[in-house]
């Protein structure tokens, strides 16, 4: 029964991360993964930080859902109306950072755990907000799977926490998968290169440029609602 | 360093546009739904107006949009006291499963139900729920995406309704979407 539960959980996880609507910004979260790419250890960390980031947001949701019973409804049209618009600006800032238009001074945390501070340095940090956000973005597929079959589960079961972090881990699977592929594709490649740094520099530019172009989809999309 | 210098306005004039048309629309819909939650609080919901769904539609509709105008009158002609409301609620935007759902929902009425429609027994609406006067169906029919709701109206009142929850499950098999589609609305059919 319980491996039943966690199969659901992991499949309703993976359906919603290869449905056609949030395409756009699971490219956008795998290029940004797979950013560093000449080092795989902080694309993995970055993998594992995003997946944690996604589960993070559907926890919160499962125990404000199963714990408190707050309206389901409302908070669905609540995320689907308003995150979608922002997610847009949103990514646009963050592209623009990326290719260096922007300079956001960005505030030191005075705790500087040697893991973070390790982290930071690597830039795979930024994962851990990215999963947040782009879980945050539910569509209608989305929204169907989460609300209407994880959800009801999770209540049945009493499991606020544990079906919602598998359902996480799920919805970050394929994004993990490829990128995981993108870095040991390139890695091959980057052994003809003595200069890595070099890639790294045109890489970061090309997420860079994907989010904006994925912000600005979002933003034509949702905000001004012409595609 | 010119052409950075470019994008960079080119961007933050989009991101300030985006933000102040966000605020705009904001405003105005609060505005306007203020007018007709007060003019809706004068009748229950059964009796929303057909205009309240949007013309905008791209699917090929005219059958059921067409007949629609004429459905109050038979309904007053033959006395029909009750029938069934087949409502699709969606958004405004629209992703390829969701309509792909309300083609197969439409088709499987229209083909299975053609003289429940004709005489009135049956309807289907279309209804954005993000439009203001349509937001109170999201908590009346406990809406969280795009759905599938019968509801029997008897007498001007809603006896009761069912949303169909498996549309989302069964959009892959067309058959099995079209018989599912056939068999709840005929449970609410003998109803009436």
């Amino acid at each position: 029964m319980e491996l039943f539960l966690v199969t659901t959980a992991v499949w309703l996880g993976i359906l919603t991360s290869v449905s056609p609507c949030p395409l756009a910004s699971n490219i956008a979260a795998v290029s940004f993964i797979s950013r560093r790419i000449t080092q795989r250890n902080t694309v993995f960390f970055s993998g594992i930080l995003y997946t944690i980031g996604r589960s993070l947001t559907y926890i919160f949701l499962g125990i404000l859902i199963v714990k408190t019973l707050v309206d389901v409804p409302i908070l669905s049209d609540f995320l689907q109306r308003y995150v979608n618009k922002i997610l847009g600006i949103v990514l646009i800032l963050v592209g623009m950072v990326l290719l260096d238009l922007l300079k956001i001074p960005l505030p030191i945390p005075s705790v500087s755990g040697n893991i973070a501070k390790k982290l930071a340095e690597k830039g795979s940090f930024g994962s851990l907000p990215l999963g947040i956000l782009f879980a945050l973005a539910f569509c209608p597929v989305s929204a169907a799977l989460f609300f209407g079959g994880l959800i009801p589960i999770a209540v049945k079961a009493d499991s606020g926490i544990g079906l919602p972090l598998i359902y996480g881990i799920g919805t970050a699977l394929p994004v993990l998968f490829f990128a995981f592929l993108v870095a040991a594709g390139t890695g091959y490649v980057s052994n003809f290169y003595y200069r890595i740094t070099k890639i790294e520099s045109y890489t970061k530019k090309l997420t860079g440029i994907i989010f904006i172009l994925v912000g600005i989809y979002y933003a034509l999309a949702y905000i001004f609602e012409i595609i | 360093m010119n052409v950075k210098g470019f994008i960079k306005s080119l961007l933050l004039i989009l991101i300030v546009f985006s933000c102040a048309f966000l605020v705009y629309k904001e405003f105005s819909l609060k505005s306007e739904s203020n007018v007709t939650n007060a003019a809706e609080t004068q009748g229950d919901k059964s009796s929303v107006p057909v205009e309240t769904q949007s013309d905008k539609e791209n699917l090929p509709s005219t059958e059921v949009t067409g007949k629609q105008g004429e459905v109050p009158s038979s309904v007053s002609d033959k006395a029909i006291t009750s029938k069934v409301i087949a409502y699709y609620f969606h958004g405004t935007v629209r992703c390829t499963t969701c309509r792909t759902i309300e083609r197969y929902s439409q088709e499987a009425i229209e083909q299975y139900f053609t003289n429940e429609l004709q005489n009135g027994t049956l309807e289907f609406r279309r209804v954005n729920v993000e439009e203001p006067g349509n937001r109170h169906f999201i908590q009346d029919y406990h809406l969280f995406t795009r759905s599938l709701v019968l509801s029997l109206v008897s007498d001007g009142k809603e006896k009761k309704w069912k949303n169909l929850p498996d549309v989302w499950k069964l959009v892959r098999d067309k058959k099995k979407f079209y018989q599912y589609v056939k068999d709840e609305v005929e449970k609410f059919l003998e109803e009436t």
